[in-house]
């Protein structure tokens, strides 16, 4: 497990972290979200002793994290890098031996996760010869060669095409699934909220929100009320206090507090005209992000 | 993996993949082609030993040429002889500059506007020599008596006092001025490595899997032993293109200059190497680089002209001894001193300690600065701030 605990980092002025405190569990994928400058790079760059912390502690399996250990994770850095002049296979290879690998097994992990990432023909070109997306491709597989047992991903999923989030998608999960524990932050709530098993949210440095997808959605204070009528013309309004929502062709939403009574509200709403749809549910990650971040 | 290992990694890294570089290859051909063309002027002009044209006329006596001949052969000359034998003709032929000289009647010698003083040497040593012969036969020896006794028994060697000295200092000096070259050179490779892995944030991915400490020491490594690698690939074949073509024969001390002119190349590059990294580590862009690396540039044309202007011109006066001690001067000034003239032992040893002293602070330094400014993300960053960052991170450790 990574525990990070009561980061603290300020840069002059500008506090990046205050107090954020997060786990990640081996087997499960943690969504790291948070508005731009919210400490997420920060944090993830503390795991790998890129950042001189003020205060707090980062351990994995319950040790704090040294040297030895950052050997044992991969990591994909917001700003991707690799060596432009090297040929990919051998990048992959020589990063592969950096976190111990033998020559031979780095070699043909290089060549297997090249492959998987569909650049099996790409093997001796160099890096500056790759398209943005394909060299991509190479940063993942220079995070997965030696098979990290923690995998932190900064915007694994920005600039890729579908295919390319479908692929890095079915990594993640099957890396997940042999045993690592993976973390990546994103934009894309919608991608978090189909991939993740559990999310935390930052924002100025603290973490306002965590928990499993599933228990965030529910232990929201929020519902989201979905209601048509046959009618479209009927404007109905709900007769406690609600917030419009983002609505579908037809469809009026709202996002009401938890404790309301559905029963109530669509007896209130059938009194307009005939309901065809009605829709009482924990909101969607995305309005949950943005009621957490304001 | 220990530190050492993933230095190691890094060093063959860079040195391989440099080693690969269109760049590299290209200034080792046409460096290596230079050579050749240098060799090939001086076989080209080498056209052997000089060759007098000389006629004999008149009543010379017997000995003459054979006693001519052997004159020259022991001056590293060679006297070929004309058939000319009208007198006009020859004084015609020696003011045309078509003959060297003429041995008029076995007692007068003709020579030219500006003669060579060994032809004139050779003449009159082999005038007197077969006037002696004849001599010695007049007064009654045997000719063959008279054969042994003039040839020399056995070959005499002539040592000079300062030829062995001479072609050393030749040794020297190209010494000094590849080792300027190589070291400031390599160190710009480390300076324009170090800014790349930044510029490319590829170090992010490497420090997270090693030290910057193994980084910084793999890169110098790395650079160093393939520098070390074309300076004797050069050097070799200097050597083996002088030896084959028989420009210049190796005098005695080559082995020891050339030995320690390697020893102050790998202490000079590791302190101007680890200068160049620190810099490098301070700048995050091509332009910034030329203006960090300007006081390290400086410091080390200062300590090039030091060597030409003051330490030469009087290598053993005190100031030459001090001033060569000083680290930035060492790499440079001792080749040097040790080609030029004679440099106690003891004294080398302690430069040699300095020196060795010296780099190994520079790099514990560099190794910091490095540390603090290429996790500074941004523009330039100050020596101090990159200090206080390292030291944060060092604690943080």
């Amino acid at each position: 497990m990574l525990a990070l605990e009561a980061l603290h980092k300020r840069y002059g002025d500008v506090v990046a972290l205050d107090g954020a405190s997060l786990a990640a569990h081996r087997g499960r994928i943690l969504g790291f979200l948070g508005p731009n400058g919210a400490g997420k790079t920060t944090a993830m760059r503390s795991v790998f002793g890129l950042v001189s912390l003020d205060d707090g502690t980062t351990a994995w399996d319950g040790e704090p994290i040294s040297p030895a250990s950052r050997l044992r994770f991969g990591y994909m850095p917001e700003q991707r890098g690799l060596y432009p002049k090297m040929r990919v296979a051998d990048q992959i290879t020589w990063l592969g031996r950096l976190r111990g690998m033998a020559v031979s097994d780095a070699s043909e992990a290089a060549r297997h996760w090249l492959g998987r990432l569909g650049l099996a023909n790409r093997l001796d070109d160099r890096v500056e010869h790759l398209s943005h997306g394909n060299q991509q491709r190479a940063q993942l597989a220079a995070s997965l060669v030696h098979d990290p047992e923690l995998l932190v991903l900064d915007e694994p999923f920005s600039g890729l095409d579908p295919m390319g989030a479908d692929a890095m998608a079915d990594i993640l999960r099957d890396r997940a699934e042999s045993g690592a524990a993976v973390v990546f932050s994103s934009h894309q709530l919608d991608v978090v909220e189909d991939l993740c098993d559990d999310v935390a949210v930052i924002a100025d440095g603290r973490i306002v929100l965590d928990g499993t997808i599933e228990g965030v959605r529910a232990s929201a204070p929020k519902r989201r009320l979905e209601v048509a009528f046959a009618d479209p013309t009927i404007i109905w309004t709900p007769p406690i206090a609600a917030e419009p929502s983002r609505n579908g062709r037809g469809v009026q939403a709202w996002l009401i507090p938890a404790d309301a009574d559905p029963g109530a509200l669509l007896e209130d709403a059938g009194g307009r005209g005939r309901v065809t749809q009605f829709t009482f549910s924990p909101p969607a990650l995305s309005e949950i992000f943005r009621e957490a971040v304001q | 993996m220990t530190g050492f290992q993933a230095t190691w990694l890094i060093a063959r890294r860079e040195a391989k993949e440099r080693a690969r570089s269109k760049a590299f290859l290209a200034s080792t051909v046409v460096t290596i082609l230079l050579l050749g063309a240098v060799v090939g002027v001086m076989a080209l002009t080498d056209t052997g030993p000089p060759q007098y044209d000389v006629a004999l006329v008149g009543d010379s006596p017997p000995g003459l040429s054979g006693a001519l001949d052997a004159a020259a052969v022991a001056s590293g000359s060679l006297i070929q002889f004309s058939d000319l034998t009208d007198r006009e003709a020859i004084a015609d032929a020696i003011e045309l500059g078509e003959l060297d000289a003429a041995v008029l009647d076995g007692d007068t010698i003709l020579l030219g506007s500006s003669p060579p003083s060994t032809l004139r040497t050779i003449l009159e040593f082999g005038l007197r020599q077969s006037r002696f012969i004849e001599r010695l036969e007049a007064a009654g020896l045997d000719p063959a008596t008279v054969t042994t006794l003039v040839e020399p028994d056995r070959g005499i060697r002539i040592v000079t006092a300062d030829e062995d000295e001479q072609s050393n200092e030749g040794i020297a000096f190209a010494a000094i001025v590849l080792l300027f070259l190589v070291i400031t050179t390599y160190g710009q490779w480390v300076l324009m490595g170090v800014l790349e892995e930044k510029s490319t944030r590829v170090v992010e991915l490497v420090v997270s899997s090693t030290s910057v400490r193994s980084l910084l020491a793999g890169k110098v490594i790395g650079i160093g032993l393939l520098g070390l690698a074309q300076l004797m690939l050069l050097i070799s074949l200097a050597l083996s293109a002088g030896w084959i073509f028989e420009l210049f024969d190796l005098p005695g001390g080559t082995a020891a200059t050339v030995a320690w002119s390697l020893v102050w190349f790998v202490l000079g590059f590791a302190f101007y190497a680890a200068l160049n990294a620190a810099a490098g580590s301070l700048v995050s862009r091509t332009e910034d680089a030329q203006a960090a690396a300007m006081p390290i540039a400086l410091v080390a044309v200062a300590s090039y002209l030091l060597t030409f202007v003051v330490i030469l011109p009087n290598p053993d006066g005190l100031v030459a001894r001090l001033l060569s001690m000083l680290p930035p001067v060492a790499p440079i000034a001792f080749p040097a001193r040790i080609g030029f003239s004679g440099v106690p032992l003891w004294e080398i040893l302690f430069a040699a300690g300095i020196m060795l002293a010296t780099v190994v602070g520079v790099i514990r330094l560099a190794a910091r600065v490095y540390a603090g400014a290429l996790l500074a993300a941004g523009g330039r960053v100050r020596i101090l701030d990159a200090w206080r960052a390292a030291a944060e991170l060092t604690a943080g450790r």
